[in-house]
């Protein structure tokens, strides 16, 4: 087993390819970790002169081909998700006080700012130009890592059975030889282990990257209804689907609903879930065995 | 404070008319989520007299507008309007998953 760890994206890259060493190998180990470095380049809200940010200041960008898929696929998760999750909260996580990378974020006196709830226009056109409505800004923090996850993964599974973690967004790239990929999730009451035989899986939690602003808690994960940090009963939330990409943005959507209409969107989308509320057991739904 | 109100509801109103005749037009270039554009009241955007941040908002609203125009207008959008879009494709099913005791070979932290 090859693995390969460095930092990209404000968090921890593994890269997992299953074979023995090789100068594929080590090839597509190294090709998979430009890809995440490209993307992170592109769709960071914190690099000025990333293509989120030049479409964030100017209101219409004409995107790389790439860039425009991961806001295509962004708004059609909004839409299967019926808004739960949602990337035109840009301005509220703005609000909220998350405006720089979360390394440099320090607790301030001041108080947020008002919520901008989402379901701000987007239009995006099939020559990868995209159109904000005023006032919308997007942030593609809650998919960008599982695109990446995915991306990374389709390069690294041309040499082999690989799987990618950014930031705990997963991406298996098919089987390995003899058992699935073998996941470990904290459930606060102990760790929970699933086998994932490929496909993308995600968590979402309001226990990490969490700052202060006036003397409250804040987080980054946006309630899109009220454009204000998550008040969810849930601590995170873990989502199992397709892709990474796919994964992510279930695991915001189901851990913004609370437990328990999370559990009924899990069962009722056929998602794989683990709930972990704040008090009680983890729950199961969406046909986790 | 007026005037931004004024500015936004004048500029909601055509970016909802462009939106909506764009998509009745030619619905296929589009992959679009306008989300909602909801008009207030009908107003003249004051050409002049707005602050900063009231003509900040009103350029980029035409730019917007401008965009949508372009993409109404372009060949065959309304002259030779496309057939519908096939419905989405139904997402793809999750892949199977278990509980199981195997050793994990990583962990996936909440992000």
């Amino acid at each position: 087993m090859l693995r390969r760890r460095f930092q990209a994206m404000g968090t921890d890259v593994e890269l997992l390819l299953d074979v023995t060493a090789s100068d594929p190998a080590e090839a597509a180990l190294a090709a998979a970790r430009r890809e995440i470095e490209r993307l992170e380049a592109g769709l960071s809200r914190f690099r000025p002169e990333s293509e989120l940010s030049r479409l964030n200041r100017d209101g219409a960008a004409t995107l790389s081909p790439v860039l425009a898929q991961v806001v295509a696929l962004a708004l059609a998760l909004r839409t299967r998700t019926a808004g739960l999750f949602d990337p035109s909260v840009g301005r509220a996580v703005r609000a909220a006080g998350y405006d720089r990378s979360f390394e440099l974020l320090r607790d301030r006196d001041e108080a947020p700012g008002p919520g901008r709830p989402g379901g701000g226009g987007v239009v995006v056109a099939t020559d990868g130009s995209i159109t904000l409505a005023p006032e919308v800004e997007l942030d593609l923090g809650g998919i960008a890592k599982g695109v990446a996850a995915d991306r990374a993964c389709a390069l690294l599974a041309s040499a082999g059975p690989a799987l990618v973690n950014v930031g705990g967004d997963l991406a298996a790239g098919g089987p390995r030889r003899d058992v699935p990929w073998t996941v470990s999730l904290d459930t606060g009451a102990g760790a929970l282990t699933l086998s994932l035989p490929y496909g993308g899986l995600a968590t979402s939690g309001l226990d990490r990257r969490r700052w202060r602003r006036g003397g409250r808690w804040q987080h980054h994960v946006i309630d899109p209804r009220t454009g204000r940090p998550s008040r969810s009963d849930l601590l995170r939330a873990t989502a199992v689907a397709p892709s990474a990409g796919e994964a992510e943005a279930m695991a915001t959507a189901l851990l913004v609903a609370g437990a328990g209409r999370g559990t009924a969107l899990a069962n009722g989308w056929s998602v794989p879930a683990v709930l972990v509320p704040r008090h009680g057991r983890a729950i199961l739904a969406g046909g986790v065995a | 404070m007026a005037g931004v109100r004024r500015a936004v509801a004048a500029t909601s109103i055509a970016l909802s008319i462009a939106v909506t005749s764009a998509i009745a037009a030619n619905p296929t270039p589009w992959r679009n989520d306008p989300g909602p554009m909801t008009a207030a009241a009908p107003a003249q955007a004051p050409a002049t007299g707005l602050s900063a941040r009231a003509q900040s908002v009103l350029d980029r609203a035409r730019a917007v507008q401008q965009r949508l125009d372009e993409l109404a207008s372009a060949p065959g959008s309304a002259a030779t309007p496309s057939p519908p879009p096939p419905a989405a494709p139904a997402p793809a099913p999750a892949p199977p998953v278990a509980v199981t005791t195997a050793p994990p070979v990583t962990s996936s932290a909440s992000s």
